[in-house]
């Protein structure tokens, strides 16, 4: 394929890592943000392909579905996953945009497409995440549960807690002070054990590399059909 | 002596300066002499109580950390001031 793989990406996954899977395949941009897409199409005359995984809000203006929809109508293909990715992909799912990973799935299945639940603060240079996702608190919580760290209900009022603050406020010091206030668990364990919990249930992160991966395999070794 | 490092949006608080110099022992040093003569940048970045706003981050010696006026400071010090922004 000679047409142009262009990636957004730069929170959930760093650049750095996303080259490593896709090497000189795609071509790198940080987060989208509003009027990036149509910028491409015309730098690009040929349609190719656009990889959607971060992306811009508040701060700036977001990705529209209007600009997803005319690129597509140019003959543009459009994956998500993520963060901002997986948000437009369940929006756009219909108008041909495809979705990806669990929290695309977990988006589409609960029908959400509020902005709310993936956004977090990220440093402007480098893009590194400073706050945790509402969905990426979801899943560090169920893994919590799961493992019969903390019961359902406290699952229940440290989801409630942490969905009632400011999202740039959802950050893994106020998660660690809800856990420590609220559990059983010594702040020992909770101090040893709760860092490397958040970093191993990096949902964004695992999506993020499964959809590079796939991209890969299908764009370079063309054995798979996404 | 603490380096400070200010982000580029609120520099024209801070006389145009990219980063100052403070005389200090511990954070609460620094936001004292913040508060002193650089009022109006200390409102950009603190809410009631000397709490941080929501979109401001501090680095201290490249690594993350949370507000605490006990926190200790060494000569050497390098505070970064980050205003960051909505993504994901």
């Amino acid at each position: 394929m000679n047409n142009a793989i262009i990636v957004f990406t730069g929170t959930s996954i760093d650049l750095k890592s996303g080259k490593k899977i896709l090497g000189d395949l795609a071509l790198f941009f940080p987060p989208i943000k509003r009027g990036d897409i149509s910028e491409i199409t015309r730098k690009y005359g040929q349609p190719g392909v656009i990889v959607i995984i971060d992306g811009f809000y508040y701060n700036n203006l977001s990705v529209s579905l209007t600009e997803i929809r005319e690129a597509i109508k140019l003959g543009w293909k459009f994956y998500g996953a993520s963060s901002m990715g997986a948000l437009r992909a369940v929006e756009a799912n219909i108008i041909g945009m495809k979705g990806f990973g669990k929290v695309y799935r977990w988006l589409k299945l609960f029908n959400v497409c509020d902005d709310d639940e993936v956004a977090q603060v990220v440093n402007p240079q480098t893009c590194q995440p400073l706050s945790l996702s509402m969905i990426e608190i979801r899943y560090i919580v169920r893994h919590l549960r799961l493992n019969k760290l903390i019961t359902r209900q406290l699952s229940t009022v440290i989801l409630n807690k942490m969905k009632a603050l400011y999202f740039p406020e959802r950050t893994e010091p106020n998660l660690i002070r809800l856990l420590k206030e609220n559990s059983f668990l010594s702040s020992e364990f909770i101090n040893i054990n709760c860092k490397k919990i958040i970093q191993l249930n990096n949902i964004k992160n695992m999506d993020a590399v499964m959809l590079l991966e796939k991209i890969k395999k299908k764009y370079l070794y063309e054995c798979e059909t996404l | 002596m603490a380096k400070i490092i200010i982000p580029t949006p609120l520099r024209h608080l801070i006389h145009d300066h990219s980063e100052i110099i403070i005389e200090c022992n511990e954070l609460s040093d620094i936001i004292n002499t913040l508060k002193k003569d650089y009022p109006q940048f200390c409102n950009q970045i603190f809410s009631e109580n000397y709490k941080l706003k929501p979109f401001i981050r501090i680095y201290l010696n490249s690594e993350l950390i949370c507000i605490s006026n006990e926190l200790k400071l060494k000569s050497d010090d390098e505070i970064i001031i980050v205003c960051a922004l909505a993504g994901g």
